[in-house]
């Protein structure tokens, strides 16, 4: 079963989708090199940083997506990784290719803003009180009308975050391991492994979940 | 091939990431055990979930980010010398909230210990020989004082290397002789 859908021909389009390649071809820019367009962006022009924000635009929300459902904070974030990929322009290797460093930005930032998330939860002054939390028997667990998709979504916020990035960007955003490799800056050897775990710790929580259902089902039969 | 070698490289097939040799040597694995057979069908099931997601989740088309990236970047522009030479600090916010938190847990913390230290109405103001000290005035009563309350006594004996060590709520304890008669300091 392959799920790899990146077209590895052209070495600039590794990091897009077919979708983005129309959307960019029907955008009128021309299909200039990222090297070229990174090299004139660090020269003051904004208009080749601009073709390479739209060049990876889409990609890069739908990355951070993954990550994080919130629709318009996917967006913001996607807007903040541009502007610090375009900050950090001068440390960029240009022997090195735009695509992997952009994305490692995006991953990076969104990892900061959901860790950031967490910590202001964990020391908020004021929380739901044990009371409020208990469920009602007498209504509906509002758990059961998640959709398969939040359900995997929640699974996969369960899987630790190193496995978590190899997963969704190699099994859900079709990144090759090389690829994989390339944006976490590990061997492709490690990316294995950890992809294999990845793999092994979702279909252990998902069979969780689908145990917690049936017993769930049982009860409530009875 | 042991099992668990073949489990990690059935991790490894579902999704087409396996070596031709590696998938050789997993079909003939899969082909003599039952068990790793019927976990390369779960593992499969479950790849399928993710696939189906992956299909499901598509993103709506929004808006290009570039327009309010471009605003951006030419303030920023005109208000440096280059445009990527500046680096903004992310800005920080000294959180009181917490400081005063762990001050008043110290505090709180401090009055626990005082409040539980030993006290005994009965030996106040009476003479204490050796190996008894004084500290519930914490040493800043003058001597022979006692605060409200307490004697001021604590029971104190030498540990195995001649160290003192405090004996706190021991009344039964046999190596310490009875209490006698104290004055309130050591």
């Amino acid at each position: 079963m392959s799920i790899r859908t990146l077209h590895m021909s052209d070495p600039n389009a590794e990091f897009r989708s077919p979708d983005d390649d129309a959307d960019y071809e029907e955008s009128g820019h021309s299909a200039a090199s990222d090297a070229r367009l990174v090299d004139e962006a660090r020269r003051g022009n904004s208009e080749s940083f601009g073709e390479l924000v739209i060049r990876y635009e889409r990609r890069v929300i739908r990355v951070i997506r993954r990550f994080m459902p919130d629709d318009q904070m996917a967006q913001d974030l996607t807007q903040e990784a541009f502007l610090r990929a375009f900050d950090r322009l001068e440390q960029f290797d240009p022997s090195r290719r735009f695509g992997p460093w952009l994305f490692r930005i995006a991953v990076n930032l969104t990892y900061d803003h959901l860790r950031r998330i967490k910590r202001r939860g964990k020391w908020a002054l004021f929380s739901e009180t044990g009371q409020e939390r208990a469920p009602d028997p007498a209504t509906e667990d509002p758990r059961q009308q998640l959709d398969v998709s939040q359900e995997v979504q929640t699974v996969l916020a369960d899987v630790p975050e190193t496995y978590r990035t190899v997963l969704i960007l190699r099994d859900l955003e079709g990144f090759s391991t090389s690829e994989v490799a390339a944006v976490t800056e590990r061997s492709e050897a490690t990316i294995r492994w950890r992809l294999a775990e990845a793999r092994r710790m979702f279909r252990d929580a998902w069979e969780r979940r689908e145990r917690v259902l049936e017993r769930r089902d049982s009860d409530g039969n009875e | 091939m042991k099992c668990s070698d073949a489990r990690h490289l059935i991790h490894l097939s579902v999704g087409d990431d396996t070596l031709t040799d590696e998938e050789q040597t997993l079909a003939e694995h899969l082909h003599s055990c039952s068990d790793c057979r019927s976990y390369n069908a779960g593992m499969v099931d479950a790849m399928q979930v993710l696939h189906d997601f992956r299909n499901d989740s598509a993103v709506a088309t929004k808006a290009s980010v570039w327009p309010a990236l471009e605003r951006q970047i030419q303030e920023r522009q005109s208000s440096t010398v280059s445009p990527v030479t500046f680096h903004q600090e992310p800005q920080r916010q000294f959180n009181g909230g917490v400081v005063a938190l762990c001050a008043c847990s110290l505090v709180l913390a401090f009055v626990t210990i005082v409040h539980n230290l030993p006290v005994n109405d009965t030996m106040a103001n009476q003479s204490m020989p050796p190996g008894y000290m004084n500290v519930n005035n914490g040493g800043f009563l003058p001597t022979g004082t006692v605060a409200p309350g307490g004697n001021g006594v604590m029971p104190v004996s030498n540990g195995p290397h001649g160290q003192p060590r405090i004996l706190i709520r021991t009344p039964v304890n046999p190596n310490l002789p009875p209490t006698p008669p104290t004055t309130g300091h050591f």
